[in-house]
């Protein structure tokens, strides 16, 4: 999942205007940037399925997709969140982080450890929907569609209601919005196409 | 890694237009100090 972690930031947005939408984005896929140096160091690492097209992998990131791993994370970003954006900002962040595991749950084959590096070998997690690439593309897209429109919503007042000369500022918010909207779109084609 | 790079460039281009939202021109700043 890549796009859907997006349509989460967007939602989240709408509600915490004080965070840069910048911040809750990259948290969202904070689990999978720190996935990427160890990707290349090969801690971590993808069995393709088949052509390891959209969903056709079991991704075994024992250290980052572990769910004792991602609280960790969870934890270390909100602390760094707290001082620009407060203790509701770091709550904020700390939990935008962790959404990342708990949608990546629904989507992964079970290759999700509980413990990092899979000590004790547990059982791994997911309910595995990329099995069902129908449905896991349209759970992506309603989470996008469900964070556009609220993000828009919210770009709308933000830009000021109260004056009719700030009509040009309710027209740039709502292209910023349906841009973003758009790109949050294009994240899916691009991880369906699997050019991402 | 084409992942990287393209999460960094929505980061980014969603970041700034976002950023934008909200923001007065520097002529309507100058009416509202008239």
């Amino acid at each position: 999942m890549f796009a859907g972690h997006f349509g989460l930031a967007a939602a989240v947005k709408s509600r915490e205007v004080q965070i840069p939408l910048w911040a809750l984005m990259l948290s969202t896929q904070l689990l999978d940037v720190l996935f990427v140096p160890l990707y290349l160091m090969h801690i971590e690492t993808i069995d393709p399925i088949g052509n390891g097209g959209y969903g056709l992998g079991v991704i075994h990131a024992n250290y980052t997709h572990s769910l004792i791993g991602a609280l960790v994370i969870a934890v270390c970003a909100g602390l760094l969140a707290w001082r620009p954006w407060g203790r509701r900002g770091m709550l904020v962040i700390a939990a935008v982080v962790f959404s990342h595991w708990l949608l990546d749950l629904l989507v992964h084959r079970a290759d999700l450890p509980i413990l990092p590096g899979n000590l004790g070998n547990l059982p791994l997690l997911g309910f595995g929907l990329w099995a069902f690439p129908v449905v896991s593309i349209v759970l992506e897209g309603a989470l996008i569609a469900v964070g556009a429109v609220l993000y828009i919503t919210s770009a709308w007042s933000r830009s000021g209601a109260s004056s009719p000369r700030q009509r040009s500022n309710h027209t740039s918010a709502i292209i910023a919005g349906v841009v973003i909207s758009l790109l949050l779109v294009l994240s899916l084609v691009t991880d369906v196409l699997g050019v991402g | 890694m084409n992942f990287i790079i393209f999460t960094l460039l929505f980061v980014v281009l969603c970041g700034w237009l976002d950023s934008r939202i909200g923001r007065k021109s520097s002529q309507q700043q100058m009416e509202e100090e008239k």
